[in-house]
């Protein structure tokens, strides 16, 4: 590799040591590969010139050297635009005497191409350049003034706006644009105050433009001028959010509680930009006077202030009636709450109560969450519950596997789901005898799901299996055919023999819970198992087609290209019916193409 | 159906006197009023424009077009075969012809009754649109690579926040669960001190030099190229396409740097809690013995480019002194340890999963006026590695970069990369 860089460097190196001269032929080449590799060498030359550890006789040579091929008049498209765009990355002083001349060039092309490479120049002449451009040549269309007056302004030349003024007057949109731009990017007294009086004249876009110019000088002076009670509010919100950005807060309190939202809104924005905290306690001190609308961007606020303070303010909006006030209270209190939060965010209850119990990260708000679950009303207790497996309470499990045995059937739930969040492999034989225990409650299929959500991050499935295979033996039918579904739902190949195993056994209970659960398998690797059950002529017609279904039912779910049609062909062969021949046949239709 | 009639939602700063016609009504409406509080008055429906109708916007338009608290009110693009044939699906929606459709993207931004804008064009013209909708009143959704210089990306965020806008870059990953998990997992130190990264973007094949064809009818080339220099007509240049067409030239953004590490290094970002800063050190192909282009974090990790010997085979991995994860689409997300990506976060872990889609994360940020997921400084600080990268590849040479001060380190030839002067009359 190190000699793959050395090459590359060496070759850059001769490169540069070329003469740009030499690489013209091919630069105007007629096969269009010489000429990009021809466009490659003036680049690599280039940037080989001006490299930091390059000489500056070296970039200047260069450049003086694409100077010459440019005043002998190359063709355009192929050496002149490539050669002064890369004037452009590299030119200096030298080049400006060249590119002057090409602003009067015949091709508009190559005339804007030598503006580009001024306005990158960084010698002073090439600001003098531009300037007397714009002044002097009258018979200059709509589009080359524009560029021209643009080019001061991005060259930030001091004292260039008395050049540029005159342009607000015109009625060319292009122009009046470049102008305005270029003005705000010069920002000086001349032409702020000119842009101020302008204003008053423009309407629409033109007038947007202007105002976003001023907005952007930073002038305190400017903002008090457009807080004037003749322009509209929201222009007045942004001039007063300038105001208070620069540092001028003494309106702040009357602002914040006025009932001018416009205004109120401006406070809220500046808060949230700058996080001062004089800025902070207005919102605040005022968040529950601020309609609701403005009470959302408050809260906002507040919850990114990260200061705990605030919570106290916060906390009765979660009882507000508007719902995305009391959503928004939640989310902040998930940042800014204290264990005071805890009973305000399960009295709300909401999604985002929910999940900020899950986040607060105060002191106390485990100890709390844990004597709300341990006793109480039976809602507080599941959504205490729930907070708790939010916030990873996985030193809890036996807890919860208590509370999951509870007949309390949404305590039960609760801690039964709190078992699937937090839960591992080692609690799955605990979950199982529990789900067995309570095979007729409700909480026996909340621990299903959950058995099979441990099953299914579990990094040793075969051993979760060897845990469900064991349990089985001696259950009643119900928890046999509970059992037989987690092993089909938890999608592990291990669980496929113990599921083919039941499928086969003579207890007819056990066998059809088990061709049940193993026709609603998910995933190809089931087919072959699915297929050999089917095949089997002993097997009912029942039994044959609820597989034979479960194997159209995977195919059919598949992209035709992930289908063998090898195997579906096998599948075909052995259906007994029909019926599931059509279906598998639409299937392999497709996969056909 | 007619155009929005009533004042919008929105009742933050609409600094524009764009909103003439609206200085009339009031500035704010009681979000009682405005179906705040759990349903949507049709005539209170959030309206947008489309700007740039090509292969990107479809999920976009779709996504917006059938929901039922949104109103498409116009189309614009440059093509005028793609602006009508999207005209012609909201005709079709709304069972009227009011869809306003348009070549130049400043009528839509003229319209006082659009609240927002999908700005979904090539890169070179994302900040010229954003900007300009931003100094119009509107909030932006505008695709990714956000900028197409260093220097666009500043000036769009200082807008943004000097405008009070709202605008969501459209790097989704930032809303994908396994990108939010695997950030997460790093953000909080579940794989210790992060030294490696790996980031896969593939490469297009070199930008050819092409030969001049005949502008086909109803195509404004010259509004095609907007700010970029002069090249003559042909169809590969201006092609929409995920594998080439535009995103292989330099002159319309950064190549594969901008292309998938608008995506990938700002996932990294997020993930190391950069989003307001950035790596200082970048480095071409054959500078270490990796072989691969990358860049450093000041006391942080390596990011390599498209190595090929990876643990996960994902579309990013991470490397740290405990454990390592590999992260992608589809779903993807493999740890070692294995079951590291099972763990739960506790309350004291920085929390960063979406809770949201991409698209409804910008909605309801119109709504309450909080930050987007992937907000502007987000966007321009993920553009700016995309940039320095491109930068770094184009001149085969090292770049040194100051994030605080957003400046690259002696080397003035590299510097001026950090902006492209724009074609006349073309401005920002």
């Amino acid at each position: 590799m190190f000699k793959k860089a050395l090459l590359t460097l060496l070759l850059m190196a001769a490169v540069s040591q070329a003469a740009i001269q030499e690489l013209i032929p091919d630069l105007k080449s007629e096969d269009l590969k010489s000429q990009k590799r021809a466009l490659l060498d003036v680049l690599a030359a280039c940037s080989q010139a001006s490299a930091p550890d390059a000489s500056e006789e070296d970039r200047k040579a260069i450049c003086l050297e694409m100077c010459q091929v440019l005043k002998d008049n190359p063709p355009v498209q192929e050496v002149a635009l490539p050669v002064l765009s890369n004037l452009e990355r590299i030119g200096a002083e030298e080049s400006v005497p060249t590119l002057e001349k090409l602003l009067n060039h015949d091709d508009e092309h190559v005339r804007d191409g030598a503006r580009r490479a001024l306005v990158a120049n960084p010698s002073d002449a090439a600001s003098q350049v531009l300037g007397a451009q714009l002044k002097n040549r009258k018979a200059r269309s709509p589009v080359e003034t524009a560029g021209l007056i643009y080019a001061l302004g991005e060259r930030q030349q001091s004292g260039a706006s008395r050049l540029l003024v005159g342009a607000l007057h015109s009625k060319d949109s292009q122009v009046f644009t470049a102008a305005v731009k270029a003005l705000g990017m010069l920002n000086e007294d001349v032409g702020i105050e000119a842009l101020m009086a302008r204003r008053v004249r423009e309407k629409g876009l033109r007038l947007a433009l202007i105002d976003s110019e001023l907005l952007a000088s930073g002038r305190p002076e400017v903002f008090e001028q457009l807080m004037n009670k003749a322009e509209t509010d929201p222009l007045r919100a942004a001039a007063f959010m300038g105001i208070v950005l620069s540092g001028d807060t003494s309106k702040v309190s009357d602002a914040i509680s006025s009932k001018n939202p416009a205004l109120q809104v401006a406070v809220i924005e500046a808060a949230k930009q700058n996080n001062d905290p004089q800025l902070v306690d207005e919102v605040a001190g005022n968040l529950n006077s601020l309609p609701p609308y403005n009470q959302v961007k408050a809260l906002i606020v507040l919850e990114f202030s990260g200061n705990r303070k605030y919570a106290q303010w916060v906390e009765p909006l979660l009882q507000s009636e508007d719902r995305e006030v009391r959503a928004n209270a939640a989310n902040a209190l998930a940042r800014i709450g204290t264990d005071d939060s805890v009973l305000p965010l399960i009295a709300c209850g909401n999604a985002e109560a929910r999940r900020a119990l899950g986040r607060l990260d105060a002191e106390g708000v485990d100890g709390q969450l844990e004597l709300l679950a341990a006793s109480g009303d039976a809602d507080s207790r599941a959504m205490a519950i729930e907070a708790l497996a939010n916030r990873a309470r996985r030193d809890l499990t036996p807890t919860f596997l208590v509370y999951a045995a509870e007949d309390n059937r949404e305590v039960a739930s609760a801690a039964a789901k709190a078992m699937a969040r937090v839960g591992d492999d080692s609690n799955i034989k605990a979950m199982v005898q529990l789900m067995m225990v309570k095979e007729d409650a409700p909480v026996s299929r909340d621990l299903l799901t959950g058995i099979v959500e441990i099953m299914r991050r579990s990094l040793d499935a075969s051993a979760a299996v060897l845990v469900l295979v064991a349990d089985m033996d001696g259950a009643r039918p119900r928890s046999q055919a509970n059992i037989l579904k987690v092993l089909a739902e938890s999608g592990s190949p291990d669980a496929l023999d113990p599921l083919v195993n039941a499928c086969r056994s003579s207890d007819e209970q056990l066998q059809k819970t088990a061709i049940k659960a193993l026709g609603g398998w998910q995933d190809v690797n089931g087919i072959p198992a699915m297929l050999g059950l089917a095949a089997d002529e002993s097997l009912s017609l029942t039994n044959h087609v609820i597989l034979m279904r479960g194997v159209s039912r995977i195919y059919a779910a598949k992209k035709p290209n992930e289908v063998s049609k090898v195997d579906l062909q096998k599948a075909l062969d052995t259906c007994r019916r029909q019926e599931e021949r059509d279906a598998l046949q639409t299937t392999y239709d497709k996969a056909r193409g | 159906m007619s155009a929005k009639t009533t004042m919008s939602r929105k009742n933050f700063l609409r600094a524009s006197a764009m909103g003439a016609a609206a200085v009339a009504a009031p500035t704010v409406i009681p979000s009682r009023a405005m179906g705040f509080s759990g349903f949507t008055a049709p005539s209170n429906r959030l309206t947008f424009g489309f700007i740039g109708m090509g292969l990107i916007v479809r999920g976009h338009f779709s996504g917006t077009l059938n929901r039922t608290d949104c109103q498409v009110l116009a189309v614009c693009d440059v093509d005028r075969a793609k602006r009508e044939k999207y005209m012609k699906q909201v005709s079709a929606k709304y069972g009227n012809a009011d869809c306003g459709c348009y070549n130049e993207y400043e009528k839509i931004l003229e319209r006082s009754d659009i609240d927002a804008v999908y700005v979904t064009t090539p890169d070179h013209w994302h900040v010229p649109i954003a900007l300009d909708a931003v100094r119009a009143g509107k909030d932006v959704y505008v695709e990714k690579p956000m900028s197409l210089t260093i220097r666009e990306g500043r000036i769009l965020s200082d807008a943004v926040r000097r405008h009070g806008a709202v605008l969501q870059v459209g790097s989704q990953q930032r809303s994908g669960y396994t990108f939010g998990k695997a950030a997460e997992l790093v953000r909080n130190g579940y794989i210790g001190n992060v030294h490696t990264i790996y980031a896969q973007l593939g490469s297009f094949s070199p930008a050819r030099v092409l030969p001049e064809q005949e502008i086909p009818d109803g195509f404004d080339y010259e509004r095609w190229l907007g700010p970029t220099p002069w090249f003559p007509y042909n169809k590969e240049r201006v092609k929409g396409a995920f594998g080439g067409g535009w995103r292989c030239f330099w002159e319309y953004g950064a190549r594969k740097n901008g292309d998938w590490g608008a995506h990938h290094y700002d996932i990294i970002q997020w993930a190391l809690g950069m989003d307001d800063s950035g790596p200082e050190f970048f480095f071409p192909k054959g500078y270490d013995e990796m072989g691969c282009q990358g860049y450093k974090y000041t006391n942080g990790p390596t990011i390599y480019r498209d190595y090929r010997k990876l643990k996960f085979d994902s579309m990013i991995e991470f490397y740290g002194d405990k454990g390592s994860i590999g992260v992608g689409r589809a779903g993807d997300l493999q740890t070692d340890p294995g079951d590291l990506k099972n763990l739960p976060l506790s309350p004291g872990d920085t929390h960063l999963r979406a809770t949201e889609t991409h698209r409804d994360n910008f909605m309801n940020a119109i709504k309450t006026r909080k930050k987007t997921i992937a907000d502007v400084e987000i966007g321009h600080r993920s553009a700016t590695i995309c940039h320095l990268s491109a930068i770094s590849e184009r001149l085969n040479r090292t770049i040194e970069w100051d994030p605080s001060k957003e400046e690259i380190l002696g080397d003035a030839e590299a510097a001026k990369w950090m902006d492209r002067p724009r074609r006349a009359p073309y401005t920002l």
